[in-house]
């Protein structure tokens, strides 16, 4: 069980900053503590996560929400990236995208993303797909221990 | 050449006319001169015949009567060298009729020369001036006789045509196919038959046609030529590939508009919806109202999209026809409508389902588009009985009925149900948009069939469609 004095880091890689609200607003109501990190791109994402630049004092974030469509650098290459660094592998990603293809939902998986959301239409949805998310990972779920900051 | 339009060769100048007078005159002379009274008459036979030399059909008739008049003739004025009156005469007697005999031989042989010559005169210009493609092909594929029509579209002259067969200028593709129908119709199995194939202008491109091919035997069954008719479909095949092209590209274009209409239809919901939610009781009862206008109206565009996305996958994402097992597909619409099913207390039966040859996944969702209509509309006072019938129409078909007794639809309605977005019932009666029977219609007809509401049936609705049976070559 997650301690909860130790508020949850989420990072969410989204381009569209309707949706970006959206998960905010959907995990404020969720309930369970957490601090919430939002990119646009590709890049900024893979710069967040080895703390480049303006990123220098980040957390590392305890889960990742990714969109596949992103510009500069879209989500499948992130994914590819994460899993392949040692120090990055670990963290758990979950593609939350529009698209229902089976071309990505395959690649998404034999590229080990943990698992494939398709964003509901409907935001109560949209909200009770969060909770879940929030629920399985951050209630039921054990996370590996992330590394000291530092 | 077949027998059967050899022409008659004989047509002699009029030049011949001095000759027979010369002849008729020689005869008589012989008749007058010589001492043979008896059988004078016979001379004249044999150029009657001459009648045959000459076009007109009746010229033997003509000669008979030259011939008569002239045994007459000789009769008073030729030498009767002793022989009896008696004689003399039974004998020119019968001169006369072999004489008129052998004329009206002649004159009937000369008949069936000249209609022979008349409907091969025909044939001819029949064929010369045809504005399809016509042609004479030998028993091992040699062209005989060929038009016009036909060298101006296969880019050959006459004579280039005439020393090769058919079988060097068909695309090799299609080859067989042709070499098959002709073995078929040489060993008699079949008269005639149809086929689009291809054949190899000289210039090398293909030209499309459609051939037809019949077989003439001779009076022993042998054969003895195929009358081939070829008509150029290049045109026409133009035609149906920019049809098909335009189509495909107006189901891109349906697909990807309602792909693209999706998010910024999720925006405006999903912020609605949230307006909603968060200020709640910060909104008087008008304001209240609006949102929740607004919001049913996103929920319905919503599912219109949804719905479009559906019937334009239809052609866009269409699998090769494969042999799909009818049954299978309907275990899994009823899987898919399980919670309709309970809520309803529906009782769904069918009967034996056969294979078929289709998309499996179109076919599951064909069988649960009316299967849920019939559950969707059913009878409030009635229990819901749906049944599911499938019989076999003949080698290629298979229909498929579903009944149920529901509330029915009026006859007047029959054409309407089927459009895109078109419904009998108002929103507040039974949800939906309207577009399931277009599915449907849209997927039958993908699989060559039709789809048809059977006539107005008081006690709820029928369904009935067809699909081709399963190819047994699968």
């Amino acid at each position: 069980m997650q301690n909860t004095d130790n508020p949850i880091t989420i990072l969410l890689v989204e381009d569209n900053p309707g949706d970006a609200r959206l998960a905010q607003e959907a995990l404020k109501d969720g309930g369970i503590q957490n601090q919430l990190f939002h990119v646009v791109d590709g890049v900024e994402a893979m710069a967040f996560l080895h703390r480049e630049g303006e990123y220098a004092d980040v957390p590392r974030p305890n889960l990742i929400l990714l969109d596949l469509n992103l510009p500069r650098k879209d989500g499948r290459e992130v994914l590819e990236e994460v899993r392949g660094d040692a120090e990055l592998a670990r963290i758990p990603i979950i593609i939350l995208t529009t698209s229902q293809s089976e071309v990505d939902i395959l690649r998404s998986y034999d590229l080990h993303a943990n698992c494939y959301i398709t964003k509901p239409v409907d935001f109560d949805q949209f909200v009770e797909v969060v909770r879940s998310i929030e629920y399985f990972w951050f209630t039921i779920v054990t996370l590996p221990q992330v590394q000291a900051q530092g | 050449m077949p027998a059967c339009i050899d022409r008659a060769g004989l047509k002699m100048e009029k030049h011949i006319l001095p000759i027979t007078i010369v002849l008729f005159s020689l005869v008589l002379a012989f008749d007058l001169y010589s001492h043979l009274g008896i059988a004078a008459g016979i001379a004249y036979i044999p150029l009657v015949a001459c009648g045959l030399w000459f076009p007109r059909n009746t010229m033997p008739l003509v000669f008979a009567a030259v011939a008569t008049v002239l045994i007459i003739l000789g009769y008073f004025a030729s030498p009767h060298a002793g022989v009896s009156d008696i004689n003399v005469l039974v004998n020119r007697g019968l001169s006369i009729l072999s004489v008129w005999i052998v004329a009206v031989i002649c004159l009937e042989q000369k008949r069936t020369r000249s209609e022979l010559s008349e409907s091969e005169q025909q044939f001819r210009l029949a064929m010369e001036h045809s504005a399809i493609g016509m042609a004479l092909v030998a028993p091992d594929g040699k062209w005989l006789k060929v038009n016009h029509a036909l060298t101006n579209m296969l880019g050959y002259t006459q004579e280039e045509l005439l020393t090769i067969d058919f079988q060097t200028i068909t695309h090799p593709d299609d080859l067989d196919e042709d070499l098959q129908f002709v073995t078929s119709m040489l060993a008699g199995w079949i008269n005639h038959y149809q086929m689009e194939k291809r054949y190899l202008h000289k210039q090398g491109h293909i030209i499309h046609a459609l051939l037809s091919v019949s077989l003439v035997r001779n009076p022993d069954n042998s054969p003895a030529c195929f009358i081939s008719q070829i008509i150029d479909q290049s045109a026409r095949k133009r035609a149906i590939d920019d049809l098909k092209q335009s189509n495909r590209e107006l189901e891109q274009f349906a697909y990807i508009a309602s792909h693209d209409l999706q998010e910024p239809l999720r925006m405006v919901t999903s912020y609605v919806d949230l307006l909603a939610r968060r200020y709640q009781d910060k909104l008087d009862q008008d304001a209240s109202e609006f949102i929740q206008f607004a919001v049913d109206g996103c929920k319905r565009m919503s599912r219109l999209i949804q719905d479009l996305l559906e019937f334009s996958r239809v052609g866009t994402h269409q699998a090769e026809f494969v042999m799909v097992d009818s049954q299978a597909a309907y275990e899994r619409a009823i899987k898919n409508l399980k919670v309709a099913i309970e809520e309803s207390h529906c009782k769904i039966t069918c009967t034996d389902l056969p294979n078929v040859h289709g998309d499996a996944n179109q076919l599951t969702q064909l069988l649960q588009n009316l299967i849920g209509n019939a559950i969707k509309y059913r009878h409030p006072d009635r229990e819901c009985q749906i049944s599911v019938e499938a019989s076999v129409i003949n080698a290629d078909k298979v229909q498929f009925n579903v009944r149920d007794n529901g509330i029915g639809i009026e006859q007047k309605h029959f054409e309407k149900i089927f459009d895109i977005f078109k419904r009998l019932h108002g929103r507040n009666e039974y949800e939906g948009t309207g577009i399931g029977l277009a599915i449907c219609k849209r997927i039958v007809e993908s699989h060559q069939g039709k789809i048809w509401p059977l006539a107005d049936e008081q006690q709820g609705s029928c369904f009935c469609f067809t699909l081709q049976q399963a190819k047994t070559s699968q």
